[in-house]
């Protein structure tokens, strides 16, 4: 466990305690501490933003993508069919609505949001969306399964640098979204007999996508949770005990499936 | 705090030399240390049964709040399980299965995670839902996961600890994959999982206060449950 290299609170009545000690008789010592103390605080304050900041702006990289994937799919004639092309579109005007959003929580900071870079989609056959439905559902099962990890991974180091409530609870409700879609497209793929999964991830098990993306459930076969090994404390099968924790999904591993699918600027 | 069901009796207060005189000192949970300042760390209710069940405080009481609810998922799931209603099909009875374990899990977890400082195992009484009625059992299947997923999206900014986050976002996320399965088994081939009464027009999931999580599930569990060690927004 990460302790953090803050100062420690002081509560009011120690506060009070040494507010009176220091008007015994070393006053001035007292001002010149306690000034230097409030710069000291301040400093880590904006460090601890700067951090949030990296966090949101590589949060804000997978919600670019999957503006791009549904604005570049849903407006091509012929790709989806009803009722696919109204429910991937109103998908899609969600990530819209979370771009800005996302912009304006990292601009608050006084940070500034990273620039959107291009997206090319077409560069693997197997998953080319504009090829087919199917393919289409592939890549769109890859971008939402990716973006639910990415967001624990980032969430939990924001949790890290004292934000606020507010941003907390915003970044919660983000996350929980992008499970949801993850789980529609999941069973989707399923019924359409394009893959042997459900729409819960049970194990570390890409089915046919491509092993370029393996990244992204290589960890989904963790049964041990807090250093609780799951399935000696449940009457549970160990098969359900993976599927019942979504992992996340880390910088590196994330940033290599952004990069099949990046333009550099 | 808000007057609900909240406790029969009143509160009595217990001191600190009192709980480590029974040797709850060492009350953490499993290999997590506690936090700098946690309060009165009682560990289990030492009570007679007929007060209201004490939670703790702080973190504490913040986990063993999850752990009721978490109770509630797994005792409603595991009705359904033991009896599905009239006709159901292989779909259907493979997702609701596969939902039970999840939330059978859970509670599981969380037990072992608590270990010392978790509350018993509750009763219930899902007193609106008919198990024999797949429209009844769908319906009280969505309100359970929709409002869970929402009390996690509030519930994680509660923590004094924020390592303890790690934890609920695994979980939640599959709160949210069950929430859209019982959606989409009512309304297949919709935006409803995620539709325009549960995702904001920024697109952000639901969220409740605990409190409103109370008024919405507690009247399913039948022991009194005393909150007032746990932290609010």
């Amino acid at each position: 466990m990460t302790q953090k290299n803050k100062p420690p609170a002081i509560n009011r009545k120690t506060a009070l305690k040494k507010l009176k000690e220091t008007a015994r008789g070393f006053a001035t010592t007292g001002i010149i501490l306690s000034i230097a103390g409030l710069n000291a605080r301040k400093a880590y304050a904006q460090f601890e933003d700067l951090e949030i900041g990296r966090a949101l702006n590589f949060i804000l990289q997978i919600e670019f993508m999957q503006e791009a994937f549904y604005v570049q799919t849903t407006t091509q004639n012929g790709l989806l069919e009803q009722p696919y092309q109204n429910i991937f579109s109103q998908v899609r005007r969600q990530h819209q609505h979370r771009v800005v959003l996302i912009k304006n929580l990292i601009a608050a900071l006084e940070i500034e949001p990273a620039p959107q870079l291009g997206f090319d989609f077409t560069g693997n056959d197997e998953i080319d969306p504009f090829r087919s439905f199917n393919n289409f559902l592939n890549l769109s099962q890859i971008i939402e399964d990716t973006a639910s990890g990415i967001y624990k991974e980032q969430i939990s180091n924001i949790f890290q640098n004292n934000p606020s409530n507010k941003l907390k609870r915003t970044l919660l409700r983000l996350h929980s979204t992008e499970s949801r879609h993850a789980y529609f497209v999941r069973q989707l793929r399923a019924e359409r007999g394009l893959d042997d999964i459900k729409g819960w991830i049970d194990q570390a098990d890409l089915g046919t996508l491509s092993t370029a993306f393996e990244n992204i459930y290589a960890d989904e076969g963790n049964t041990t949770q807090e250093n609780i090994d799951v399935p000696s404390v449940t009457d549970t099968a160990g098969q359900a005990v993976q599927e019942a924790w979504d992992e996340p999904i880390g910088r590196g591993p994330a940033g290599s499936i952004l990069q099949l699918f990046t333009n550099p600027l | 705090m808000p007057q609900t069901k909240l406790s029969r009796k009143k509160f009595l207060k217990i001191s600190g030399i009192t709980a480590a005189g029974l040797g709850l000192a060492g009350c953490e949970l499993n290999s997590i240390s506690p936090d700098p300042e946690p309060g009165l760390n009682l560990g289990p209710d030492p009570r007679p049964d007929d007060y209201a069940i004490y939670i703790g405080e702080g973190d504490t009481a913040i986990f063993n709040f999850i752990y009721v609810l978490e109770q509630l998922e797994a005792a409603f799931f595991t009705r359904v399980y033991e009896n599905f209603y009239a006709d159901i099909t292989p779909e259907e009875e493979r997702i609701l299965s596969d939902i039970y374990r999840h939330e059978v899990a859970h509670r599981d977890f969380y037990k072992a995670y608590l270990g010392e400082n978790g509350i018993q195992q509750l009763q219930f009484d899902f007193f609106a839902t008919d198990f024999n009625d797949r429209e009844s059992v769908f319906r009280n299947a969505r309100l359970i996961e929709d409002v869970m997923v929402s009390m996690y999206n509030n519930i994680g900014e509660l923590f004094a600890n924020p390592d303890y986050i790690k934890p609920l976002l695994k979980i939640v996320s599959v709160e949210a994959r069950h929430a859209a399965a019982v959606r989409t088994l009512l309304q297949p081939d919709s935006i409803y999982f995620a539709g325009n009464d549960i995702i904001s027009s920024q697109g952000l999931d639901a969220i409740n206060a605990p409190f409103d999580v109370v008024n919405i599930l507690f009247p399913f569990i039948i022991p009194n449950i005393d909150l007032r060690g746990l932290p609010q927004p």
